[in-house]
């Protein structure tokens, strides 16, 4: 019972830090999403512990521990795997950024030698 | 197709203590060429000291590793209406005088790309890496000699021409980090013609290799999932 009044606890404080982080623009939209869906599923699975049992046994699990474990993992490696790509997108796009500024800092160093914001630095 | 307007590029990485020595024998040798240093976000003097010695100088605001500043030359170069950049490295090791020994092969027309090669014809008394870096060398001539069925023998050159067509490409995608190899088999998808000249290279002059024992494990392994990811792109997209 305690164990349970814990549990729903840290989960609504989990949800309650997602949607702080949202308030603040700290925190996309796109990701939000998931991470208030994922509080959710922590909240219901906490107050409502014989879920767990039904779910898992549907799935065919004989223990509901391995089951919770199995699926979290898998959305877990899904998740990890599309933060990488996410990533991987972000540098793209910053390499081109990057690249985009040293072109027009050189044109404008050409253009207008007075207006350069800074003569290559020591 | 003769060469007009040639673009010497160098990206350079923190070597301020060579880079302006480096391009006043550029200068020196070929006088009417412009000369472009490739600042890859240096914390130091680097970019004043290619300023001083006569170069432009192209600031990346923070690194991005040799592909993204060899990148930014090209499509410098793609904007600036070149039809070669020869492309070596700012630490002296690709000597000036040699530059002309490519521009005058690409010059000839039938070929996209030229490497200077530094084992095509061994010198004596010339540069010659550690033995087990002459070891990877050898490796991934082997690899990509055979997929691309061209005689290759130093795979990790830096000293390079591109024309126009092959800028034209390397502006729009070139490979991270250590692109060397992997833009041996970039070209050759991209249907672009590599050649390999014979050139004699100085030992660095102060800074060392960007590949060190600790990243050489790294590289290795990197380089060939590279080579090997390339050659699956270009499979996929013949069937597509």
């Amino acid at each position: 019972m305690t164990f349970r009044v814990v549990a729903i606890i840290v989960s609504a404080l989990f949800t309650i830090a997602v949607i702080d982080f949202i308030r603040r623009n700290r925190l996309k939209e796109r990701y939000a999403l998931l991470w208030l869906a994922a509080g959710v599923v922590m909240i219901v699975l906490s107050a409502w512990g014989k879920l767990l049992f039904k779910v898992t046994g549907l799935l065919g699990f004989e223990v509901p521990s391995n089951g919770l474990f199995t699926v979290v993992l898998f959305f877990l490696i899904l998740i990890v795997f599309h933060f990488s790509i996410a990533v991987s997108t972000e540098s793209e796009r910053t390499k081109r950024l990057a690249q985009e500024i040293a072109l027009l800092k050189e044109r404008l160093r050409r253009l207008a030698p007075d207006a350069a914001p800074d003569e290559p630095a020591e | 197709m003769p060469v007009h307007k040639t673009l010497v590029m160098m990206p350079a990485y923190n070597e301020a203590e060579t880079v302006g020595a480096v391009v006043a024998e550029v200068r020196a040798a070929m006088p009417e060429t412009t000369v472009l240093v490739v600042n890859d976000g240096s914390t130091d003097a680097t970019a004043a000291r290619a300023a001083e010695a006569g170069a432009v100088v192209l600031d990346l605001p923070i690194n991005l590793g040799i592909g993204g500043a060899e990148q930014v030359g090209y499509r410098y170069a793609a904007q600036g209406g070149y039809d070669a950049v020869v492309r070596l490295d700012a630490d002296g090791q690709h000597p000036a005088d040699e530059i002309s020994t490519l521009i005058d092969r690409l010059g000839e027309g039938d070929v996209d790309v030229v490497v200077g090669s530094r084992f095509l014809e061994v010198v004596e008394g010339s540069f010659r890496p550690t033995r087990l870096r002459r070891l990877g060398i050898a490796f991934y001539a082997r690899l990509i000699g055979a997929i691309t069925r061209r005689r290759v023998t130093d795979p990790t050159s830096g000293f390079r021409a591109a024309n126009r067509r092959a800028i034209l490409r390397f502006a729009e995608r070139y490979p991270e980090d250590y692109p060397e190899p992997e833009s041996l088999m970039y070209a050759h998808r991209l249907g672009l013609r590599v050649v390999e000249v014979p050139v004699t290279m100085a030992v660095r002059r102060a800074s060392v290799s960007s590949i060190n024992a600790h990243v050489g494990a790294y590289y290795a392994i990197k380089v060939t999932i590279a080579i090997l990811i390339d050659l699956l792109r270009g499979i996929t997209r013949r069937r597509s």
